[in-house]
């Protein structure tokens, strides 16, 4: 009995007027206290996943506290880029701010444009199609740098 | 030192957002009580007017005093000359309908503000401490913003350079220059500090539904439904999240105070009020491409409203409306005029390229989208259950037939953009959609960050048809 007048009294989720007059609560239909019960059930089930997702996300912040606290934007960044970083530091060391390079790798890291502005870096996995003297002179490039994955990089200045 | 200049940039936002309220002919007594009011129009004001700024050369760092000296002489010329303006506008200004928790509420109501609490100091931290890792956010955004701040212009070679146009140079600039505003203050293109601008963006949307809510029900239904606009997962860390850099999460604030407002002017049909609402449509369009035509969604859903009501008043189409489309679209000409005219089109992914027979021999992919887009919205480990409650209150007001003029209202707008939504993927140009592979890999990308925009807006509906019902029923017992 006492859980059918809880799940009657649960009608108060959004009527909160007059919250004093139980006995208006037992005037409903029936079906009314089954939508109600659905309602419940939602709830309880959002319950859970919030539950489920603060537990998650408070795994996941003390995860990246310990790996980023601390650090200084040159440390996030070499967490940041991974094996790159010995790359980017040559790029950013090595060329002016407004030079234009030719990355000669496989792999294509989508940080490298964002900071190494406002350099422009075009990346190729294809020496023979993008080395001529051509295609180096039509996209103003200076520098061509090949890497591997051992990080042993070479660089070339190209005079214009 | 960089605490003290981020709280200063906060300061000077909420500064412009209440004199351009007050010059707009809000009630600042009631207003400034509201700082995410402050904050929308705050943020909103800078990006015009730096853009109109940059318009005629002056650089973004010498705008900030300018800004700020325009609108206080404005607001002072104002004062002077009109010492008393009747008919002041204000939003939600009426006292909470009831503060009062029983027993059985108390502890929900704890827990529901215990939720709020840690989530939104969650996205604040980590949004601090990790370094911008979604693409979209650095290179369409972020990349922007720096663009803007180093070269002090608009008139820059990146949005003539074919190098840059895989960034998509033609997005609006409304949250690139409010990066830029930001590096003025800390002088420096500082991401760390940037980031803390998209938690903020997410806390005014929370307090925005919160306030409304609380206004038009009850504390507790009002925590309970900004409870579960916190915990969406897709608004913490998927793709356009607010711990991005992605404009996904401002479009849906924008969003949100526009609904508030006009919702504000189903109510009372205060015409003072059409003016404001019109430059948070521009706000909306000034942040992504959608936004401008979810501006004209939301004047088509309201023109739809008047149209179903029996006493419409003629001033409505006559003055009301026109006011409110040209204080939408008039600050929009001169981002129109700049775009059409200095950044060229790289992309086929415009109208021109749809015509008839293309229609026709798109129109079988309805067929894959419905049951996508059931699927995405019943995704619980995505949205929770953010899309089953607005439907759980449609179907209990269409059996009970007691939808109000509002709740009516934003059940046209859900409709209308949905509607928006399905065309948009149907006839989609997009050169990433022309394959039937790609386009439901293009579905499957943009669907959930076109509902991140509409999240809020569900929420309420649910809420407020919800709260109806339970009116009238008790009303009829």
């Amino acid at each position: 009995m006492n859980i059918v007048r809880s799940l009657f009294t649960a009608k108060r989720f959004f009527l909160l007027k007059d919250y004093n007059k139980r006995s208006v609560m037992f005037r409903f239909r029936k079906n009314v206290v089954v939508k109600n019960i659905l309602f419940i059930v939602l709830c309880v089930f959002w319950f859970f996943f919030a539950f489920r997702l603060i537990v998650k996300n408070s795994q996941l912040l003390y995860r990246n506290y310990v790996t980023f606290h601390n650090k200084t934007s040159t440390e996030k960044l070499n967490i940041l880029f991974g094996e790159d970083y010995p790359t980017f530091a040559f790029i950013s060391k090595n060329t002016s701010p407004h030079a234009t390079v030719l990355l000669l790798s496989d792999t294509d890291n989508v940080f490298f444009d964002y900071y190494l502005y406002p350099r422009k870096i075009m990346w190729s996995n294809n020496l023979k199609q993008h080395a001529s003297d051509e295609y180096l002179n039509l996209n103003h490039i200076d520098m061509i740098i090949s890497y591997d994955e051992n990080n042993n990089i070479e660089a070339h200045t190209i005079q214009q | 030192m960089l605490y003290i200049k981020l709280f200063l940039y906060i300061l000077f936002l909420f500064i412009k957002g209440a004199l351009l309220l007050y010059l707009l002919h809000g009630d600042i007594k009631t207003i400034w009580r509201k700082p995410y009011l402050l904050f929308c129009f705050g943020s909103g004001v800078t990006s015009l007017l730096l853009f109109l700024g940059a318009l005629i050369h002056i650089p973004f760092n010498v705008q900030e005093y300018v800004i700020l000296g325009v609108l206080l002489t404005c607001a002072l010329v104002k004062k002077f000359l009109y010492k008393k303006v009747n008919n002041l506008w204000s939003i939600n200004e009426t006292h909470p309908k009831n503060t009062h928790l029983t027993p059985w509420q108390k502890p929900i109501y704890l827990a529901c503000l215990c939720i709020i609490v840690f989530q939104i100091a969650f996205v604040f931290f980590h949004s601090w401490i990790i370094p911008e890792q979604s693409w979209d956010g650095r290179m369409r955004w972020g990349l922007k913003a720096e663009v803007l701040y180093t070269q002090q212009s608009v008139f820059t070679e990146y949005f003539k350079n074919p190098y840059y146009f895989v960034t998509h140079p033609n997005y609006p600039l409304l949250i690139p220059l409010q990066m830029t505003s930001l590096y003025t203050y800390v002088n420096e293109v500082n991401e760390q500090a940037v980031k803390l601008l998209f938690p903020l963006y997410f806390l005014m949307i929370a307090l925005a539904l919160y306030d409304y809510l609380q206004s038009k029900t009850s504390s507790f239904s009002a925590t309970l439904f900004t409870a579960f606009l916190v915990t969406i997962p897709q608004f913490l860390l998927h793709e356009g999240s607010a711990t991005t850099m992605m404009t996904d999460v401002p479009l849906s604030f924008y969003i949100t105070i526009a609904v508030i407002f006009l919702l504000q002017y189903i109510q009372r049909t205060n015409i003072q009020i059409l003016l404001p609402t019109g430059l948070l449509l521009f706000f909306c369009a000034f942040t992504k491409l959608e936004g401008f035509v979810y501006g004209l969604l939301l004047i088509f859903s309201l023109l739809l409203l008047f149209i179903k009501e029996k006493n419409t008043r003629y001033q409505f189409f006559t003055r009301e409306l026109p006011i409110l489309a040209a204080s939408f679209i008039l600050p929009y000409i001169p981002w129109l005029l700049f775009r059409h005219i200095y950044i060229p089109y790289h992309y086929a992914n415009y109208p021109y390229s749809i015509h008839l027979s293309y229609i026709f021999s798109k129109l079988h992919r309805i067929t894959y989208i419905i049951p996508r887009y059931i699927s995405e919205l019943l995704r619980i480990s995505t949205w929770h259950i953010t899309w089953i409650l607005p439907i759980y209150g449609l179907l209990q007001s269409v059996k009970k037939k007691s939808l109000t003029k509002e709740t009516r209202f934003l059940l046209f707008i859900l409709m209308v953009f949905f509607l928006f939504y399905s065309a948009s993927h149907i006839f989609s140009s997009w050169w990433n959609s022309q394959t039937e592979d790609s386009f439901k890999e293009f579905i499957n990308v943009t669907f959930s960050r076109q509902l991140i925009h509409l999240a809020p807006v569900a929420l309420l509906f649910a809420s407020l048809s919800l709260t109806k019902n339970g009116q009238s029923k008790k009303q009829k017992s």
